[in-house]
């Protein structure tokens, strides 16, 4: 490896880091604001402009937290589970391409790198459910578990027709293919079936039944504290943002904005959107049940993604693909 | 009052007084769960169940309802030195919790209560505080 | 570490025991459940409690009985003024004293607002239990801030108002108090009353997750000792303030809301319906207020005769009854409280076998708890 590729990945890394950081870090705070506005109260206010000043000082906060380990817990995996969890999520963002040409690698099967390492979240999760020794934490850990396996079979296959039709695995030219119209013109209940799933994914309302508060306290992280909670607010925080990138570049034309010129700024524009729609869904809507959850997914979702997978193919090949 | 009432109460022995400001009636302790048992047949419905410390003597106090407007007290009373009484729990289930009550404030033992522990008190209480026996004063630690 | 009891609920494999409390989001205080657990479903539930236990009825004992109004309001936090009402109900019928006409006025609106704000934090709890993030929680807590206003205006408390004497109320109402009141009962409180039904019972997730759960009938709610709401949910009318009216109710044009379902989205419905149902009732009593004195001369020793009486009353979540003994001295002899919610969740262990946590949780909120008054 040249010196320069070096550099190259260093530089990236970090600097997805960075993203990684100042996403949680805005996000926390954006959440706060917007459902405090929807709440009719206003949120963080007093320090910094709008409350800006709340973030380093929760930052420090967590860092400075006294970092409990359960006398129950296997104290190894307890110790793992954060890294378990911050580490598919971090890698995951190494093949998102955020303008044509900027990414840490373009990768030729993006997508498929992306996906896999979204799947290992569920193991993370679970693993760390369970090294607590806590019941909470385990039924959270389990409910993790199912509910991210029975969504990702539906989004993966409604990700298919994208697939199908741009003929590429690579994001570049999943999102170059859409100048035009974009996918979620043409393959409207492929893009329902993806949102639905991947609001699934995040564990965001009204799918946050691993953390469901009035039930399981918090989930399969009620016993974290510290910087280890961080971490695993910040796997949550970056699948939040993968998920709203996939949303945007599968569906919503990426950095493409019709009668506009390319640019980053329009994926960007639409990653917010998307996460702060995510925010006012968990503003408004309770939380489904546990059983209702995957039902949901086996008996409507995934028929539909089949249903859409052959309409695709179908269309794709009455009409051509690169006319589809 | 109610016919089918009066003869039930006849029949237990109990003694009616209705000079108060609502029936009461009073049997002896053995007569009690059938009385009740008599009483819910002909569909009197449970209110509450307490007691009052007579001092030498615990008086257990049944409040039923006849219809929605109409109650009365069925009472009975357990001697300090036997503070033991069948249970209505089996007839009326709120009994259930109302008894265990009346056993952790006052100590009288429900014979036949599925449950017997104390509900208001920690488990390892030892005093029975509405008793007037019981000393309001400041415990050490 | 304990081994569970095997159960045939979980095809022979060992139970899961989970304690939700006393520590836990969504137990409305400090109640503790011990749940044994197949699965997600519940096999056995255990109520505990205790854990607020302030011996009210022991303290009643050393007080006068001028002196008990002020823990009654610390006994339900949350409906203050229907637990100094019953106490100051059985007060009176014990001693014979006989309020002014206007006094009883005062009482009954006091106690239906009472009502709004209670059934406003059985709002705010319900919805935060079914996993919103506590939008209409915060909603209900606005509207419930605007009562309390009054409340305080008129009694110069918010939630401890010690305003109920024996024989009458402490303070009169400044009747541009009452103008300010009936518009906003008029004009705004049935806006937000629409804001809170769309949000629970017209919300799509709320009714998947409510309806048919916790179907009960009367008859076995009657049998089980339930009162309110509760009741009257699975299709009874029962109401103590139609059955055996107190206060200014036996004038008041009021609906006994009903639902024949008895599952767990009609103890929504007629919980939201007796908000407007209630505010309806304020307005009529604003309206017919009547004109004279506020309590009549009681003693300051006050001793009623020797003997016993039992009061109930409609409180926000049921019979509310009050148990009262005086021996002829300044001090009660015995102040009892049946709670409406002792016996709600006496039943508890027999209708939460079988359901799966979530919606133990959305049964166990129908019931409407409140610690401090299960404990006392």
């Amino acid at each position: 490896m040249s010196a320069a590729l070096w550099l190259r990945t260093i530089v990236g890394l970090v600097a997805l880091l960075a993203l990684l950081a100042g996403v949680t870090l805005f996000g926390v705070w954006w959440e706060r604001k917007f459902i405090g506005h929807l709440q009719r109260r206003r949120g963080p206010l007093h320090h910094g402009w709008h409350g800006l000043l709340q973030l380093p000082a929760d930052m420090i906060k967590m860092i400075a937290k006294e970092d409990t380990v359960p006398t129950a817990a296997d104290s190894l995996l307890f110790q793992f589970g954060p890294v378990a969890a911050i580490v598919p999520a971090y890698a995951a963002l190494a093949a998102l391409t955020f303008a044509p040409g900027i990414a840490l690698i373009d990768m030729q099967h993006g997508l498929l790198y992306v996906f896999a390492w979204e799947t290992m979240l569920p193991l993370a999760f679970a693993l760390i459910g369970w090294s607590c020794a806590n019941k909470f934490t385990l039924i959270g850990g389990l409910r993790a578990a199912a509910q991210l396996i029975s969504y990702e079979i539906p989004m993966l296959l409604a990700a298919l027709g994208v697939v199908l039709t741009a003929q590429s695995m690579n994001l570049t030219t999943i999102i170059n293919a859409q100048t035009g119209w974009w996918y979620v013109f043409k393959q409207p209940l492929g893009f329902v079936i993806f949102s639905v799933a991947m609001l699934a994914e995040m564990n965001r309302s009204p799918f946050d039944l691993p953390e469901a508060e009035s039930e399981l306290v918090a989930g399969y992280m009620t016993e974290y504290s510290g910087m280890k909670f961080g971490f695993v607010q910040l796997a949550e925080y970056s699948v939040l943002l993968v998920g709203s990138y996939l949303i945007a570049a599968l569906f919503l034309g990426g950095w493409n904005m019709p009668f506009l010129p390319a640019s980053w700024l329009w994926l960007a524009l639409k990653i917010v959107l998307l996460m702060t729609s995510t925010m006012w869904f968990r503003g408004t809507f309770p939380r489904l049940r546990v059983d209702t959850l995957t039902q949901m997914s086996w008996k409507w979702l995934l028929p539909a993604a089949l249903v859409n997978i052959m309409l695709v193919a179908a269309l794709a090949l009455w009409l051509g693909p690169k006319v589809y | 009052m109610r016919a089918d009432v009066l003869d039930a109460l006849a029949r237990h022995a109990a003694t009616l007084d209705e000079s108060g400001f609502d029936p009461r009636a009073d049997v002896s302790v053995d007569a009690w769960a059938g009385l009740h048992a008599d009483l819910a047949a002909l569909g009197l419905e449970f209110s509450d169940i307490t007691a009052l410390d007579r001092i030498d003597a615990v008086e257990l106090v049944c409040w039923l309802l006849s219809s929605p407007s109409e109650q009365l007290s069925v009472r009975t009373s357990c001697l300090n030195d036997r503070l033991l009484a069948p249970t209505l729990s089996d007839v009326y289930p709120p009994a259930e919790f109302g008894e265990r009550e009346v056993y952790d404030l006052f100590g009288v033992v429900f014979e036949g209560h599925p449950d017997m522990s104390r509900i208001l008190q920690p488990d390892d209480a030892t005093t029975f505080p509405l008793r007037k026996s019981f000393e309001l004063a400041e415990t050490p630690w | 570490m304990v081994n569970f009891p095997r159960s045939e609920a979980t095809g022979g494999t060992e139970t899961l025991l989970l304690n939700v409390g006393p520590q836990h989001p969504s137990t409305h205080g400090v109640l503790h459940f011990m749940l044994e657990m197949a699965g997600e479903t519940v096999v056995t539930a255990k109520p505990v409690i205790g854990y607020l236990h302030r011996g009210i009825e022991k303290l009643a004992e050393n007080r006068t009985w001028q002196q008990v109004i002020v823990l009654t309001d610390r006994q339900d936090y949350v409906a203050q003024f229907s637990n100094e009402w019953a106490y100051c109900r059985a007060v009176e019928r014990l001693a014979g004293i006989e309020l002014p006409e206007r006094a009883e006025w005062l009482r009954t609106l006091m106690g239906e607002l009472n009502r709004i704000t209670s059934h406003l934090i059985w709002y705010a709890g319900v919805t935060m239990d079914i996993g919103t993030l506590g939008t209409p929680f915060i909603y209900a807590w606005e509207t419930r801030e605007r009562i309390f206003d009054f409340f305080e205006a008129v009694t110069g408390a918010r939630m401890m108002p010690n305003w109920m004497r024996i024989g009458g109320v402490r303070t009169d109402i400044d009747p541009a108090l009452l103008a300010d009141l009936r518009t906003f009962l008029e004009r705004d409180f049935p806006k937000e009353c629409d804001t809170y039904e769309a949000l629970l019972t017209g919300n799509e997730i709320v009714v998947s997750r409510m309806k048919g759960v916790g179907v009960y009938t009367a008859e076995e709610c009657v049998h089980l000792g339930i009162t309110g709401p509760f009741l009257r949910a699975s299709g009874l009318a029962r109401d103590l303030r139609r059955d055996a009216p107190y206060g200014a109710y036996a004038k008041l044009d009021f609906e006994v809301c009903t639902d024949p379902v008895g599952d767990s989205l009609a103890r929504c419905r007629v919980r939201l319906r007796e908000l407007r149902e209630s505010a309806r009732m304020c307005i009529q009593l604003i309206d017919g207020m009547p004109e004279g004195d506020i309590a009549v001369k009681v003693p300051k020793a006050l001793k009623p005769p020797a003997g016993d009486c039992y009061v109930r009353t409609e409180s926000p979540r049921g019979e509310l009854g009050v148990f009262v003994a005086s021996d002829g001295t300044t001090r009660p002899y015995r102040y009892r409280v049946r709670s409406p919610i002792f016996y709600g969740l006496s039943a508890m262990p027999r209708l939460l076998p079988g359901h799966l946590l979530a919606d133990m949780l959305v049964i166990f909120g129908g019931i409407d708890t409140s610690m401090g008054e299960i404990d006392r």
